[in-house]
């Protein structure tokens, strides 16, 4: 793979993890933040895949396998507490959840 | 076997079917990722990322790892943002139910967040400044097969070997997920407290 | 063989300290088994003397031993934890588990009755400990070591019923002055130091040192033991001291632990053979302390303060001694005195056990109730006041001696300074008189009946009183033959400042003069108390009149020193209380305090609460770490 391909994939890498950081800074709802980490997640894995790709070796193709199972632990996890903050809140906003003050 | 004319030209068409998959693949996935952070309905937002997943799946496609490709339309797309799904429409949650965010976080993140794409954009055309001196590119050498590294047997193969034993982590942390997901999912009068 | 086994020798009694003193706090029910902690302490000294026998009977080169780590490392000089076993060190090592031992005994019948013997063994077994490791130390530190160990043991023995305060003021009092004191022997070790460049006593002794930081070094160590050893002007706490328990007072406060001063001097002769001016400072307190504290001891009614200011006096004795450069004298009478003082502390403690009381006044007659306590006391008495040829008689007589003698040398001062002890030698004997005769002739003036104490406590009065009478022999004067401590067994070991050798019939006058002194002090002493009791006491006040009463209240020096040096530094205390705490303090702290809670305050803000927040401190952190990593 030609190294101008290789910095076109890490760069749209970047965008889509641009994109997820957004997300998770400017949402204000507990589930869409995790919506937007699941962006961040994926351009990890896309940079995997593609010095994967650069080098032509498998170990990256296996670390997004282990990538992708543990976004499928995390969404479940997060989820669950979704559903527990709501249950107990009422409501999905960030400003709710300030019990970590001091 | 072709002449190696012939062989010229059908480099060169891959070349522009590789570019144009991407092109579109990244399109599609930069395009569902700016929905899934903007839009306000859960619902839509959802949609947009889901488009993301099918978009990276092709890139995926694109590159040559045609398995990571597969899991990534299974796993991602299927099961991971359809479990999303059933806890948007389990909640039942409207953009007017948030509260609001402290203000001047949203300006601050915003300010962060353009620094840094523009410290990273800086970075990343030095480095295609400085490329043909800094970097060794492998390339499959003639005769052999090309680029087998995403498909099935060497993924396979590199996780039955070198990586068996995180393989066999990732299934117990997939069981303790399964586990805190339940537990975390249940009535909270179940447990006492 | 025997180096092989010398550690032991301080391992047993640390060990019996941590076993008794850990036991104690862990298990209360071994508290109860005084009897047996005791039992236990007794025989780890014992087997500590034991082994100091075993070497005494081979001896024949210093030997040594060390720990395997070193303590220190002061710049590029490592003090290690070495032991030497020369001749001086061993005769002290003797003198304190023979004599600790035999202590130990007593005390097991001794606090049969209180609760916290086990305490008391705990420390007592330390201070063997400590007071091993002072005289065995091969290097200043840690002679340092033990000579703050045994003065935290003689604190915490002194204040050992410290639930009333007059005894807990009285330990503070001790360990205040020691501390006092101590601060010479840091200096010195020191300076020594600074011009040796080691602490090492071989290399200490072969240095060649300029007359003035001799004397300078010479005058901060004798400081040290004015502090240790009870000398003026530190000598007032050791009257206090009598606080604690009778065998902690014969122990620490006779036989060992006060004579820890002379050891150091002794062992430091170097410093003053170089600076012989020091030694006539030495010799002038030495006389002075001694004729001060036997005036003071005539004037006393409480039994264990006469003793304390008669160690006090002898204490003075002994500097005078190395005052005259006659080290080996000085051990020798530390030798002798720590036999009949211990055994005239143990007689008052039996008397104190049988009575229940420390004053003259309720006791008489003593003897005919305590056959043996009567006995042994009037051997003890016999011995100090110098009645030949009991031990106190030679010891004396050297001294006397060698003080005359370095007056004949030329310097004339001494001469004054050995009327002066030929005057407190007859105090001895009167006050020691006093004492026995008011304390045991006559009829019982008490309440209580008294009793003999049993055997425990007997057996070492017997065995300290046979000390008492043969000891002396150890170092005859040069009439009767060669003195076997100086000459053969201390020589090896400390360099004696040499003296004029005088003649024959000399020798016998002064002999003559100091038994004629003795015999008349104890005769005035007979005639006056033997005949009439209480009654010449009262006599005797009625016409000394104003100074006898200040005699009884030690000349008020406690009070001058409460006036001249306490109170002062209270009002200082006070004036800077003052100042720092309310002024520079109190203003100071605000604005730090103030600042701070400032600081804080903003910083606090940073921590919303908010998730979101969080994440842009995260990212922050991210984008500055690219830029350290790339650019920086």
């Amino acid at each position: 793979m030609a190294p101008e391909l290789l910095y076109a994939v890490l760069t749209l890498s970047g965008g889509l993890f641009s994109l997820g950081l957004l997300g998770l800074l400017l949402r204000r709802n507990l589930l869409l933040a995790f919506l937007a980490i699941e962006l961040l997640l994926n351009a990890a894995n896309l940079n995997f895949l593609a010095f994967s790709r650069y080098h032509n070796e498998p170990t990256g193709a296996v670390f997004v396998l282990f990538g992708i199972c543990l976004a499928a632990v995390e969404a479940v996890i997060g989820l669950g507490l979704v559903v527990r903050v709501f249950r107990a809140e009422k409501d999905l906003g960030f400003a709710k959840l300030s019990n970590l003050r001091w | 076997m072709g002449t190696g004319k012939d062989m010229a030209f059908l480099g060169y068409v891959c070349g522009v079917l590789t570019l144009l998959g991407l092109a579109v693949g990244g399109l599609l996935a930069l395009v569902g990722g700016a929905l899934a952070v903007t839009l306000r309905d859960p619902i839509y937002a959802l949609l947009g990322l889901i488009q993301a997943m099918i978009g990276l799946a092709a890139v995926y496609f694109t590159l040559g790892a045609e398995y990571i490709g597969a899991v990534q339309i299974i796993v991602y797309a299927g099961a991971i943002l359809v479990t999303f799904l059933f806890v948007v429409m389990l909640i039942n949650l409207t953009a007017a139910e948030v509260s609001p965010l402290p203000r001047g976080l949203p300006l601050l993140g915003a300010l962060l967040l353009s620094g840094g794409w523009m410290l990273t954009l800086s970075l990343l055309l030095q480095s295609i400044l400085d490329l043909p001196s800094s970097h060794q590119v492998v390339e499959p050498e003639a005769g052999e097969v090309p680029y087998l590294y995403g498909t099935l047997p060497p993924v396979g193969k590199a996780l039955f070997t070198a990586y068996a034993f995180p393989f066999e982590l990732l299934s117990v942390t997939l069981l303790v997920g399964l586990v805190g997901a339940a537990l975390l999912a249940k009535k909270p009068s179940s447990y006492g407290a | 063989m025997v180096s092989a086994i010398l550690p032991l020798t301080l391992a047993l009694p640390l060990l019996g300290a941590a076993a008794i003193g850990f036991g104690g706090l862990a298990l209360p029910a071994l508290r109860r088994q005084g009897t047996f902690l005791g039992g236990l302490a007794t025989a780890l000294v014992l087997a500590a003397f034991a082994l100091f026998a075993a070497a005494f009977l081979s001896y024949e080169k210093p030997l040594y031993f060390a720990f395997a780590a070193d303590w220190l490392l002061v710049g590029e000089v490592p003090v290690p934890f070495r032991f030497q076993v020369d001749t001086l060190s061993l005769l002290m090592a003797l003198i304190i588990t023979g004599i600790g031992g035999l202590i130990h005994l007593y005390s097991i019948g001794y606090m049969k009755e209180d609760p916290g013997a086990w305490r008391y063994f705990a420390f007592l077994n330390l201070f063997v400990f400590a007071m091993l490791v002072l005289v065995l130390a091969d290097s200043l530190p840690v002679l340092f070591l033990g000579w703050e160990g045994v003065g935290v043991c003689s604190y915490f023995l002194i204040g050992f019923w410290f639930a009333e305060e007059a005894n807990a003021r009285a330990a503070q009092k001790a360990f205040l002055m020691n501390r006092i004191g101590d601060l010479g022997l840091l200096a010195g070790m020191i300076w020594l130091f600074a011009e040796r460049g080691s602490f090492d006593m071989a290399t200490l002794r072969s240095g060649v040192y300029p007359a003035d930081m001799a004397a300078g070094v010479g005058l901060l160590l004798f400081f040290a033991a004015t502090g240790k050893s009870a000398q003026i002007p530190l000598y007032t706490w050791l009257p206090d001291a009598m606080a604690g328990p009778t065998p902690v007072s014969a122990l620490i406060h006779a036989a060992t632990m006060v004579t820890a001063g002379v050891y150091l001097l002794a062992r430091m002769d170097f410093l003053y053979n170089t600076a012989p001016e020091v030694l006539g400072v030495v010799g002038g307190i030495a006389v002075a302390t001694a004729l001060l504290a036997g005036l003071i001891a005539l004037a006393q009614y409480d039994i264990k303060k006469v003793l304390a200011y008669s160690t006090v006096s002898q204490l003075g004795f002994m500097f005078a001694a190395i005052g005259a450069g006659a080290y080996a004298v000085a051990i020798f009478h530390v030798f002798t005195h720590a036999f009949f003082k211990a055994l005239l502390f143990l007689g008052s403690g039996s008397v104190i056990h049988a009575t229940g009381t420390q004053d003259l006044r309720q006791m008489g007659g003593l003897r005919k109730a305590m056959p043996i306590t009567g006995l042994t006391f009037w051997i003890g008495t016999l011995a100090i006041a110098g009645i030949p040829p009991l031990a106190g008689f030679f010891s004396k007589d050297e001294i006397l001696a060698a003080v005359f003698a370095r007056g004949a040398a030329g310097q004339t001062l001494y001469y004054l300074y050995w009327i002066s002890l030929l005057a407190t030698a007859f105090l001895t004997a009167l006050y020691m008189g006093r004492l026995t005769w008011l304390a045991f002739e006559g009829s019982y003036r008490g309440s209580t009946p008294p009793h003999e104490s049993p055997a425990v406590m007997t057996i070492p009065l017997l065995l300290l009183a046979a000390g008492s009478v043969v000891a002396g022999l150890a170092g005859l004067p040069a009439l009767l033959g060669p003195s076997w401590i100086r000459e053969r067994w201390l020589a090896s070991s400390v360099d004696e400042k040499p003296l004029p050798s005088l003649s024959h019939a000399t020798e016998g006058l002064l002999m003559g003069l100091s038994v004629a002194l003795a015999v008349g002090g104890l005769a005035l002493a007979g005639y006056l108390f033997g005949r009439r009791g209480l009654a010449a006491e009262a006599d005797l006040a009625r016409r000394l009149g104003r100074l006898h009463t200040a005699l009884q209240h030690a000349l008020q020096v406690d009070r001058l020193y409460e006036r001249v040096f306490v109170q002062p530094y209270f009002v200082l205390a006070d004036f800077f209380r003052t100042l720092f705490g309310s002024w520079v303090g109190r203003g100071a702290a605000t604005l730090v305090g103030q600042a701070l809670l400032r600081v804080g305050e903003g910083l606090a803000r940073l921590q919303a609460g908010y998730v979101p927040v969080y994440l842009v401190y995260l990212v922050g952190a991210g984008l500055l770490l690219v830029i350290w990593l790339r650019y920086l």
